[in-house]
């Protein structure tokens, strides 16, 4: 006793290398996550951040304006050189410039230095030197920037409810009447109001193009930029830090509520985020009845023999089968298997190009349904095993059929399981991409799938996708550089989705394991 | 009288078992044997269970006497891995007859279990799950039902107030009660009772015993229990099952106190488990 | 008295017939989703395997393509396995018998979330942040790498001289915690002093110095590269059955060993882990499955060069990559097409075989806890 005791006491106790070692790679597992969901999370939101202009003087005289983005130490002097972001690629036919660090003289933020965002060429980064009427005469006079600037942000409100209306016209006007003429050809009436609304939207056309921009880039540079390729303008140094917060906010709402431009480089993400959603929200309508199905199948109906144990581990092992796999079998046996045959009785007429008898939505979901069947039949079933027996025995006991039982007892109660399952295969599908580069997604979809023209839902078409557009917009950019950021968001996105899809899994099972527990007394 | 023979195999010849006229049976079980694969639950067995009064099945733990009683109500059918050879009528008819539906059955024997398994529904849901299975009820006429019921269970006064309520909110007790209002809203004719009061305190199990008491003159009560003092107070008649074997069979108050076969009273005095 | 009471009424009749269509339904619904999952493997046999055998495909081709991109594979695997299964496994055995109960319940979800981090993400990162860093800053890579296990093994010692309060302040079961700072502050100073070792010990240039010294060519997306990101991907599952296997092994056998004057950590190498082996096995060999099969991070972080080289420092092409690039381009039927999807059917093949072997381990293994009575 006494012994045992002092052994007890004789504190620490040496457990020795191993003991620190195991430790330790529970911390370096957690520093890695944390640091590569810091990284996304840092670079993924400070995209949207007006970050300060700067106006940099060399040494030889040269100006430049640009954002700091990195430093690097120079491989062979010993010195540093700094990578700035200097936009202007209509200028200057690029947007980087690495600077030695020992040649800048000085470095200053002008507050009227301003950073126009277009739709060709990228981002203007100069000063606004007047706004004119496009048939201005060749030289500009000199002009008060301040009064420029005010002129600018009114000129670009209107601008902005201009591109409004003109989508509503379209939208509203245009192509029903075009649906019309084309189901009616003679509709003298609706070629009339096509006419009218198409020389309306002419109109207001030539009205947004008719001011242009005088600018000048800070090495004075002058030019002309027409103002409705301006998507929006911002003085990032004279900004308060409020201000710029709302600029952020507008920001993020502007990636997620807008469609790409520049060859994805720039723009937002709206159609890969609806085309995500989309896909998996049908998946979830096909995968979620088969695999309850599958599962009720396996744990209620089916002889509980040695078949049915195999076909257990079989189902349990197709979930470690990898995605990739499960993208052959969609390809070979939806898209040219029963896609093509589709194409042939169907769509004969507009055949050789293919309908369904090419990746899109439909075998895209499919595909993914048919990998997450697994996901769904395993947690459903758990589910069901973890119902306790004589709840069914009370059904019966009461006269209840073998349906009855199932339909009135065992399904409520299995529904949080089964929610648990569809998540975790929502989660689990919404970030897989290896499947879908060969089943249907697009790198530029320029239609969302879903529109007003019947059927409404585009089952053949190609769509977006989150997972793919960071694969896509990483490797096949053209300047990853410039993309970088946008990327980083979109990969945030993408984790965000899927962290808040698994962690309502977890808290579902959490709930379904503490109300499971009351009854098993 | 002579106190016990036993033949070379082990069997008994001529059991002192209890003998109720055809007429008088509610339960008419003939050469009953029962196997979970390879393993005998029951071996030809022979009993009636007389009509509207309470037997008792006791034995000791893996004696059968719960096979049985779930024999009864043919709940062995989802286990494929029963075989059974022997008859069981009940009423005259042979509950395995082709033209039995099997839940109509499992409605006239109804069963309560060894725990209390409401659903996990509303209190009054629960008394209503059996009679909208037979539908055929106006709304007015299931809610007297379930009156009537839930009052027969002696658990009216205690939740007419919070007839919505989760059934799991219930204690132990009332849930078991509940679970019995709910068997008697479906106007079975047979009760079968496994081990109902078990997971009980003892105040629940007096009023369970009450209660089993009360019903004895409209239903046939059938009752599986370890606690031989239950057995003597609320049945009338006790069966003592031994090895999947019937070994005595009689009115209570004669099996208690006056046995006739050593084994019996071995096992009532506690001398074995 | 005794007429019959009616067991066979017509609405039953009624309620019987739909159960048993129902029933059927079920069965039938049931057994043919069944089915269209299992056809996945018939269906690559059925497309694969006759060309192979009825000569559509020469040998000598299959050989030339196949064999660098399985060489990729298990090459890529090789190196995300040895980067996985110690940190996974020693994360496993921390958290199965030192962690205290509080963090690891914490723990387990969050490596749960880590497992649900999608590939695309990981390669990203891994091909297109942490490829170039470690390519300008091979010095200080190799520096971070070095120290780590010292920083763990000094951060022990110097625990035990630590005054008895500050001890209790920082006790081994938070360890996993406590020693991520730790880890944060050492990885700073390692690259601050790695350019000063770099000119010390390689003159200034470790890229030229391997290229000159080991013949080593350096490319930025490499196997190394690739193993790390995929073993951070392996990890989590790596880890989740391992933990299992072990909090699994039944507690009177690692108290017993204690009994006997053994450490907690003697007790779990001699006792818990010859146990727990087949369950760790078992994780082992989901992860390879996971690691051969992972197609996103190795083609954003791999370079994809159909080469086969031996060297950590060169890039490779894995044949899920293959796949996902080559697949849509190719004719169906053609011999380009059979090739791949003889690809595919061997991934699938390998994976199949792995996670059954893993399956019936862990059932054997379930067994036996039970039997010793452990409650697993």
């Amino acid at each position: 006793m006494s012994l045992v005791e002092r052994l007890r006491r004789r504190r620490p106790v040496n457990e020795g290398a191993g003991a620190w070692l195991a430790a330790g790679s529970v911390a370096l597992s957690l520093l890695l996550l944390g640091g590569l969901l810091l990284l996304i999370a840092v670079r993924g939101l400070g995209h949207f951040w007006p970050a300060s202009v700067a106006l940099v003087e060399l040494d030889d005289g040269r100006q430049l304006a640009g954002r700091a983005v990195r430093e690097l130490p120079l491989p062979e002097s010993g010195g540093r050189e700094r990578l700035y972001f200097t936009g202007n690629r209509d200028l200057d036919g690029g947007v980087w410039e690495w600077l030695p660090v020992a040649e800048i003289a000085a470095q200053r933020y002008p507050g009227d230095l301003v950073v126009l965002e277009r739709q060709r060429w990228g981002d203007f980064i100069g000063r606004l030197v007047a706004v004119e009427p496009r048939e201005a005469e060749e030289t500009p006079r000199q002009s008060d920037p301040e009064a420029a600037w005010v002129q600018l942000q009114a000129r670009l409100a209107e601008l902005e409810t201009l591109r409004e209306a003109r989508e509503a016209l379209e939208r509203e006007t245009i192509r029903p009447l075009a649906r019309r003429l084309e189901a009616d050809p003679d509709d003298g009436e609706a070629r009339a109001a096509l006419a009218a609304a198409t020389a309306s939207i002419a109109r207001q056309t030539a009205a947004m193009s008719k001011t242009t921009l005088v600018l000048e880039s800070v090495s004075g540079d002058r030019f002309r930029q027409p103002l409705d390729a301006v998507l929006g303008a911002s003085r990032p140094n004279a900004m308060s830090p409020g201000e710029k917060l709302v600029a952020w906010t507008q920001g993020v709402w502007r990636f997620l509520s807008e469609g790409p431009r520049a060859a994805n480089s720039a723009g937002g993400v709206w159609p890969a985020i609806f085309g995500t959603v989309l896909m998996v929200m049908l998946m979830s309508l096909l995968v979620t009845p088969f695999g309850v199905l599958a599962a009720f199948y396996l744990n209620e109906v089916a002889h509980q023999g040695r078949l049915t144990r195999l076909v257990r581990i079989a189902v349990r092992n197709l979930a470690g089968v990898p995605s990739i796999v499960y993208g052959v079998f969609g390809l070979g046996v939806f898209v040219y298997g029963i896609g093509g045959t589709l194409d042939e009785w169907f769509f004969g007429d507009s055949l050789p190009s293919p309908t369904f008898g090419t990746g899109g939505l439909l075998w895209a979901s499919l595909t993914l349904a048919l990998l997450t069947l697994p996901v769904v039949i395993v947690a459903t079933e758990e589910g069901l095993a973890r119902i306790p027996d004589h709840q069914r025995e009370g059904a019966l006991a009461l006269g209840a059929t073998r349906l009855e039982m199932l339909t009135r007892v065992v399904l409520p109660m299995a529904v949080p399981a089964m929610l648990t399952g569809v998540i975790l295969a929502v989660a689990r599908a919404a970030g897989e991409v290896a499947p879908l580069m060969l089943v249907g997604v697009a790198k530029l979809a320029p239609q969302i799938p879903v529109d007003g023209d019947f059927p409404f839902l585009h089952l053949d078409r190609k769509f977006m996708h989150l997972g793919y557009h960071v694969y896509d917009t990483a490797f096949h950019g053209d300047d990853v550089q410039a993309a970088m950021p946008l990327v980083f968001a979109t990969a945030l996105l993408l984790v965000l989705v899927i962290l808040v899809l698994n962690l309502t899994a977890i808290f579902l099972r959490h709930h379904v394991g503490s109300r499971h527990a009351k009854t098993a007394h | 009288m002579p106190k016990r023979r036993i033949d070379g195999k082990g069997g008994m010849v001529n059991p002192p078992v209890i003998d109720f006229p055809l007429e008088a049976s509610c339960f008419d079980i003939a050469g009953l044997s029962l196997a979970y694969g390879d393993t005998q639950a029951l071996e030809a067995l022979t009993l009636r269970v007389p009509r509207h009064r309470v037997t008792a099945f006791i034995g000791p733990s893996g004696c059968g006497k719960s096979t049985l009683l779930r024999a009864l109500n043919r709940l062995h059918d989802l286990d494929e891995t029963v075989t059974q050879r022997g008859t069981i009528r009940f009423e005259g008819q042979d509950i395995h007859a082709r033209a039995v539906a099997v839940n109509e059955l499992r409605r006239q024997v109804g069963m309560v279990f060894q725990a209390p398994n409401p659903f996990p529904m509303s209190i009054y849901d629960n008394v209503a799950f059996g009679l909208r299975l037979q539908g055929g009820l106006t709304r007015r006429q299931r809610d007297d039902v379930v009156e009537w019921a839930l009052g027969a269970a002696a658990l009216w006064d205690e939740v007419k107030d919070r007839l919505s309520d989760s059934a799991w909110s219930l204690s132990g007790g009332q849930q078991q009660r509940l679970v019995i209002a709910r068997t008697l809203a479906v106007k079975p004719s047979v009760l079968l009772l496994d081990e109902p009061a078990s997971a009980l305190d003892p105040i629940s199990t007096l009023k369970i015993e009450d209660l089993i008491r009360s019903l004895k003159g409209q239903l046939t009560l059938v009752l599986v229990t370890h606690n031989m003092q239950q057995a003597a107070r609320v049945s009338d008649y006790t069966a003592f099952l031994q090895q999947g074997r019937l070994v005595e069979y009689a009115p209570t108050d004669t099996l208690f106190t006056n046995p006739r076969l050593a084994r019996t009273e071995n096992y009532i005095t506690g001398r074995i488990a | 008295m005794i007429d019959r009471l009616p067991l066979s009424l017509p609405r039953t009749r009624r309620r019987h017939l739909r159960d048993r269509l129902a029933t059927g339904l079920i069965a039938a619904g049931g057994i043919g989703v069944i089915l269209a999952v299992l056809a996945i493997g018939l269906f690559l046999a059925v497309e694969a395997v006759p060309a192979v055998l009825g000569g559509g495909l020469e040998i000598d081709r299959i050989r030339t393509t196949l064999t660098p991109i399985a060489w990729g594979t298990l090459k890529a695997a090789f190196w995300a396995l040895l980067f996985a299964i110690p940190l996974a496994l020693g994360a496993a055995m921390h958290s199965a018998l030192f962690m205290s109960p509080r963090l690891r319940a914490r723990l387990k979800p969050t490596l749960e979330l880590m497992e649900a981090l999608p590939g695309v993400v990981i390669g990203f990162v891994a091909g297109l942040v942490l490829a170039p860093w470690v390519e300008r800053h091979l010095a200080e890579t190799l520096a971070l790498l070095l120290m780590v296990l010292p920083a763990v093994l000094l951060a022990g010692a110097l625990w035990r001289w630590l005054p008895a309060g500050v001890r209790r302040g920082l006790p081994l079961s938070w360890a996993g915690l406590w020693l991520a700072p730790w880890l944060i502050a050492l990885g700073w100073a390692a690259v601050a002093v790695a350019p000063v070792m770099e000119s010390l010990l390689f003159g200034g240039d470790l890229r030229g110095w391997l290229d000159a010294e080991l013949g080593l060519h350096y490319a930025a997306r490499n196997a190394l590269i690739v193993g790390f990101a995929m073993g951070f991907a392996v990890l989590p599952s790596v880890y989740a059955l391992a933990e299992e296997a072990l909090a699994g092994v039944p507690g009177n056998l690692a108290e017993g060993a204690q009994a006997l004057g053994a450490t907690r950590w003697q007790a779990l190498w001699r006792v818990v882990l010859p146990a727990a082996l087949p369950g760790i096995f078992a994780a082992v060999m989901i992860g390879a499955g996971r690691a051969v099969g992972e197609t996103m991070i190795v083609l954003l972080a791999s370079g994809n060069s159909a080469l086969m080289s031996a060297s950590p420092l060169e890039g490779m092409r894995t044949m899920a990559a293959s796949i996902a690039i080559e697949l849509p381009e190719a004719t169906p039927g053609s011999a380009d097409y059979r090739l791949l999807l003889l690809a595919a059917l061997a991934l699938f093949v390998f994976t199949f075989l792995v996670n059954t072997l893993a399956e019936v381990v862990r059932t054997r293994l379930d067994r036996r806890y039970r039997r010793l009575g452990g409650s697993a």
